[in-house]
């Protein structure tokens, strides 16, 4: 049986649609962490108008609470604890870089494999999962992207740091670079993509959420 | 046909961004952007500013060929950016910046000629340089 959750509102408040901020300033983040997490599937919105009030009720089809969340991406088997499943969604939505098209940006690009999709998300993986359980940090997700010789970019990027991972097919180590957008402090060089690195985990914490 | 000039200092260069190289989340170009064209080759192509505007830089692009095809490009999946010189000569990275006018006659289809065509010479498969272009550069067509 679905729970269902009820939120009443006060009167005089715009009746705007579910997902604006200014309406469910609690529910939506529930709505949001809830879809994120899949802890739940939004199933039905109801909005009844009684008298000057407005009454809305949000039913959720609850699924079982988990800590840890699995998906099948293009084949692969993914497993992260559920506060990193920002990451599982961003390596989701990257799976579309290996569907590109040779000459994808009309300059001649190469296509990318799907050998060095799946190193560029192991490394993400790896490297997410470590930090989170041995510092019980929380990193964000890199944006993910294609480039035209066939490797993979992974850049993070806050307001005080920047840090470019390159993946490349041939080969098993990543490239990077990164700073705080000075010249001081500045890391550079290469590291096995199947190994921790700690020294260069202890960097990617900079892009704690 | 076009002599060869000095591109002072404080001139800007327009950048083509394909589509597939911007950051949706950002709104900013990737890193992958700046890419020497094709990934290969010695330079990435760009446009002096004193030959060309933002809008004839894009427009230009619809009058070449897809690489290796007898198709033409669409002008509407690049968008453009600018670099300053000497931002560029700044970030330290071996990068020299040459203006090679292109000029063939007659004209070949699919290959136009391009008074603003400059070049930015060096290697750019380094991560520093592609990650540094990103933060000097700004949109003029942005999409």
């Amino acid at each position: 049986m679905p729970e269902t959750l009820q939120c009443k509102y006060l009167p005089g408040k715009p009746q705007k649609s579910l997902t604006e901020d200014s309406y469910f300033p609690s529910y939506r983040k529930l709505w949001e962490f809830a879809k994120k997490a899949y802890l739940f599937e939004p199933i039905s919105i109801k909005r009844d108008i009684i008298a000057f009030s407005h009454i809305q009720t949000i039913k959720f089809a609850m699924r079982q609470a988990v800590d840890e969340i699995e998906k099948q991406i293009k084949g692969l088997k993914f497993s992260f604890p559920i506060e990193l499943v920002h990451i599982l969604n961003e390596i989701e939505v990257s799976s579309n870089i290996i569907d590109l098209d040779k000459n994808w940006d009309d300059e001649g690009a190469l296509q990318i494999s799907y050998e060095t999709w799946e190193k560029a998300t192991l490394f993400i993986s790896n490297y997410s999962k470590w930090i989170y359980n041995n510092q019980n940090i929380i990193i964000s997700e890199p944006d993910i992207a294609a480039v035209s010789d066939g490797s993979i970019d992974l850049t993070w990027s806050s307001k005080q740091a920047r840090l470019l991972v390159n993946i490349k097919e041939a080969e098993t180590t990543a490239s990077y670079y990164g700073d705080y957008f000075t010249e001081n402090n500045n890391i550079k060089g290469n590291i096995p993509i199947n190994e921790i690195n700690e020294f260069f985990a202890y960097w990617l914490k900079v892009f704690k959420v | 046909m076009w002599p060869k000039e000095k591109i002072p200092l404080q001139d800007k260069l327009f950048i083509r961004v394909h589509k597939e190289n911007i950051n949706p989340k950002t709104g900013l170009p990737r890193p992958a952007a700046f890419k020497n064209t094709p990934a290969s080759g010695l330079s990435l192509s760009s446009d002096w500013e004193r030959y060309t505007t933002p809008e004839k830089s894009r427009e230009l692009i619809g009058k070449q060929f897809k690489k290796e095809t007898t198709n033409f490009k669409n002008p509407l999946f690049f968008f453009i950016v600018s670099v300053i010189v000497n931002d560029i000569y700044n970030l330290s990275c071996n990068q020299l910046i040459e203006y090679t006018p292109k000029y063939q006659n007659p004209e070949p289809i699919g290959d136009p000629n391009n008074r603003a065509h400059s070049s930015i010479i060096g290697d750019k498969t380094d991560e520093e340089i592609r990650l540094k272009f990103v933060n000097i550069s700004n949109w003029e067509i942005k999409p």
